[in-house]
């Protein structure tokens, strides 16, 4: 961060290299047009490049940082996305993008659907609280610094989150990915 | 919370990790080339406008200024009154307006 704050474009490349993967797949779980996730992940690389001088690692890690900008960004980006779903600006449903070989994944894409609808019905906090521990696989501690929350409410939304995909999902395609 | 339970917890976690992995495979070179565009653009033309999508989007300044017009108009109807012929003038005008628009007398 020290470095950004010098200018130093190729510690931004860094950066986003770390962070990038893990800010994108939660931004795209977040939003209610997941196409727009990329688009967001920049804004908030581009915001932290902007305040990389007010960054003090006394207070918050880089990821912690990072992913409380992407959480902010991901609300005020949902409530652009459905007040222009409100006014006809935008379409309420993504067109899907089955290629060539999507009949051959089909099975493989149902799960991942599936996983991907399970999270999606879950209250937001739930939602914002499992995701910043699977996609940004942050700390408790630090879930509860980015989503400006105590570590026990933390634990809380965690409890519920697991349980409800628990109950939704089927075990067998989470035990296959197991560690 | 037991032990076991914890260790549930952890690889239920990193089994949904893996799932979003999975789901979505993300290529960092491209990500990175695109803010550091965009980093760019933004120093080569900080004044960029919004586009019109954004700016339907924040209303509120938008609005703010119609409800100035409404108000400004509202005022120069009320300053151009005596010209109209008085008040009793206008809306007997306006009344009849309104009635014709409803089908007429």
């Amino acid at each position: 961060m020290a470095a950004m704050a010098q200018g130093d474009r190729r510690a931004l490349g860094r950066l986003v290299a770390l962070y990038g993967p893990g800010l994108t797949r939660y931004a795209a779980q977040m939003l209610d047009a997941p196409s727009e996730a990329e688009d967001v992940v920049q804004e908030v690389f581009l915001k932290a490049w902007r305040n990389a001088g007010r960054y003090d690692p006394g207070k918050a890690a880089v990821s912690t940082w990072l992913y409380r900008i992407a959480v902010n960004h991901c609300i005020d980006r949902s409530r652009r996305t459905r007040f222009r779903r409100f006014i006809g600006l935008e379409a309420t449903d993504e067109m899907s993008d089955d290629g060539p070989g999507a009949a051959a994944i089909h099975e493989s894409r149902d799960r991942l659907a599936r996983t991907r609808d399970a999270i999606a019905e879950l209250p937001d906090r739930q939602r914002r609280a499992i995701l910043l521990r699977a996609a940004g696989d942050l700390s408790t501690a630090e879930i509860a610094s980015a989503m400006g929350v105590s570590a026990g409410a933390v634990e809380q939304l965690l409890v519920r989150a697991r349980a409800t995909l628990r109950r939704q999902l089927d075990p067998d395609d989470m035990e296959e990915r197991r560690p | 919370m037991t032990q076991d339970d914890a260790f549930d917890d952890t690889a239920f976690d990193k089994a949904l990790s893996a799932a979003l992995k999975e789901e979505m495979p993300v290529e960092t070179p491209p990500l990175a080339r695109a803010v550091l565009t965009r980093l760019a653009e933004e120093e080569a033309h900080p004044q960029r406008a919004e586009p019109l999508a954004e700016v339907l989007s924040h209303p509120g300044p938008v609005a703010a200024g119609y409800g100035l017009l409404l108000l400004g108009a509202v005022a120069l109807g009320y300053a151009a009154l005596p010209l109209l012929g008085g008040e009793e003038m206008v809306f007997a005008s306006a009344l009849a307006e309104l009635l014709g628009f409803a089908g007429g007398l």
